[in-house]
This record gives structure tokens, sequence and C-alpha cells, in this order.
């Protein structure tokens, strides 16, 4: 079974973790996992923010969420590392899922593509991701107890989507 | 409708006939594409699946157009339907292959759907050996090589 086509359909009905360990397989599958359609990082896998570093030129459709060192069930521990910032470098992205509990996402560019997003930062100031949301978005779901943050901080292109909400 | 005791003859890649009513043809999408396209004949060649295969993706869609024509009673054959295709799906890995393929160039989606969904659930807990052994493939990577992807997607290889 070599088709690119059906090797994607059957790895989409696996967590994306052990789809990226599908790259020591075999060389050829080196980026397959770059092919799926959705990604699911859950930041649960404490190591780090190697995956957004990674380029994820072909994703169009992404869900994220972040963890904070109070949530019940997961290994951190005082003395560990904190938690890295989150960077997203996904230039087709289309669809934006972030529930963010607490973290920091400090660096995301390139979201011109995105039409769909929907962000729940409940912790952290949303200015982040409206700053580099752009005019193609078309529709926006935000969830946020410090909305204050958003009208006075916002720049760039999406000040323009906001303005009219400013008292 | 005289339609639908309309019989059609779907010709495996060694030639032989399989005779099917048209709303069993019409659930391999390439077939009804076909005859909306007034391919009015009555065979059609599907030359690159064999008899084999060809039987195993007519029962399915049979089972499925009869459920899908039976009014009412939805919940418990929908349940019927879940276990048929679980038992229809549970074959050897090369037969799964091929069904799955055969699907995809038929274009049978809920076949493709539950073959790619049975090929997933089998290698998900599998070791990496095992897995390159079902795709066929061999590990060609050398250990430097190897070392670079792992520590590339690191957080993917932790248990």
């Amino acid at each position: 079974m070599t088709c690119l086509y059906l090797l994607v359909k059957i790895l989409a009905h696996i967590p994306t973790k052990d789809v990226v360990a599908t790259s020591l397989l075999f060389k050829r599958w080196e980026f397959l996992w770059t092919y799926m359609k959705r990604l699911e990082y859950d930041q649960e896998y404490q190591f780090g923010n190697q995956i957004m570093n990674t380029f994820l030129g072909f994703y169009q459709r992404l869900f994220i969420r972040t963890v904070t060192k109070k949530d019940n069930g997961l290994r951190y521990s005082p003395h560990e590392k904190p938690i890295p910032k989150v960077m997203i470098n996904a230039p087709c992205l289309k669809y934006l899922n972030i529930d963010d509990r607490g973290n920091d996402f400090n660096v995301i560019k390139d979201l011109t593509q995105v039409v769909e997003a929907t962000i729940n930062a409940k912790q952290t100031s949303t200015k982040v991701f409206l700053m580099y949301l752009t005019s193609s978005i078309k529709r926006l779901l935000l969830y946020s107890l410090r909305l204050e943050v958003i009208i006075h901080h916002s720049i760039g292109p999406s000040y323009r989507l906001f303005k009219p909400l400013a008292p | 409708m005289s339609e639908s005791n309309k019989k059609i003859s779907l010709i495996s890649s060694e030639g032989e006939a399989f005779e099917v009513s048209e709303a069993v043809a019409r659930e391999f999408e390439i077939v009804a594409h076909m005859l909306e396209d007034g391919c009015s004949g009555s065979s059609i060649p599907i030359t690159t699946v064999d008899s084999n295969i060809l039987g195993k993706v007519i029962e399915y869609c049979t089972k499925h157009v009869e459920v899908g024509n039976v009014e009412g009673n939805s919940e418990k054959a929908e349940k019927d339907l879940e276990e048929f295709d679980k038992r229809f799906i549970a074959v050897e890995m090369n037969t799964l292959f091929s069904l799955i393929l055969a699907a995809n160039y038929l274009n049978v989606k809920g076949l493709l759907n539950i073959g790619c969904q049975k090929v997933a659930d089998t290698i998900k807990d599998m070791k990496p050996e095992e897995v390159r052994s079902i795709f066929n493939i061999e590990n060609d990577y050398t250990p430097a090589e190897e070392e670079v992807v792992r520590k590339e997607n690191e957080w993917a290889f932790q248990p």
C-alpha cells in the first residue's frame, strides 16, 4: 500500500502522536504526518515546543489545548522546567482552535489564511492571536475574561474588526 | 419504480459477470456516474478488481442497500449494520488492503472508511517492525539519520 492519499486516510484514524512517530518507519514516510489535515497537539507531551517549531506547511486545521501546572493528572512538578511557549508557523492554516488555560503564545505568524478561529483564552491575553488574524477571517469565536485587553491593545489589521466594539 | 428491477452486470478483471440490481450498482459511485452520463449498457467492466474482491464489495453494497430500504425500526437496523460491518471487515491484511483499493477506485465511501479505520485499529498498538511488515516496507534509515529524526520529533517517541 503506497498510495499517499490512502495512507493519509488510514492515519487520520490514529492519534497525532502516533502519526508523527511513523516518520521513523521509512524514509519516504518522514514527512507523511505533515500531510494530515488535522493536528491535535496536547501539551501533556511536555517535550516542549518542538512540534510547533516544525514548519507545518500543509496544515489547514490546528487544535491546540495547553495545560498548566495546576491541571490534575499531569506529571508536572515544581522542579521541572517551565512549560515552553508555543510557536506556530503554519501558513496554510485555515481553521484554528485554541483552548488555552494559561500558556504563553508569544509568536504566531503567517495566519493570513485563517477563516475560522475559536479562541478560548481564560487566563492569558488574546491580543497575540488577534494581532495575527487578518481580514481573511470570516468567523471568530472568542472566550475571554479579559476582553478589555483586546480592545485596548489590539493592533495590526484585526484592530479594524474590533474598533466598532470599543466604547 | 421499474428502475429498481433493472439488472446490471459488473464484470471482474477475470471476466466473471456479477449480476446486481441497479440500486446496488449505484452504490459504486463510479458506476452511478457512468449511468448518469448515459452509459446505457447493462454490463460494466471493472477491470482493476478481481472476482474475489468484487464479490465482497457487492456483498457489502447489497447489505447496505437492503438495510437502507427498510422503513422504521432504524435503531435496530443501524445496530445490525454496524455488526455486519464489523464482521465484514474482519479479514486478513492483504484482503483488507485489496478492499480499500477497490473501495477507493469504485468510490464506495462507507467501505473505504471502515477499511481505513480497521487498518488504523490494527496498527495502533503494534511495534514498529510489525507495522513495517504490514505495509511491506523496510527500515532504510542509517542509525545517524534515525537519531536526527528522533530528535526532531522527540515528543512523539515518548511513552
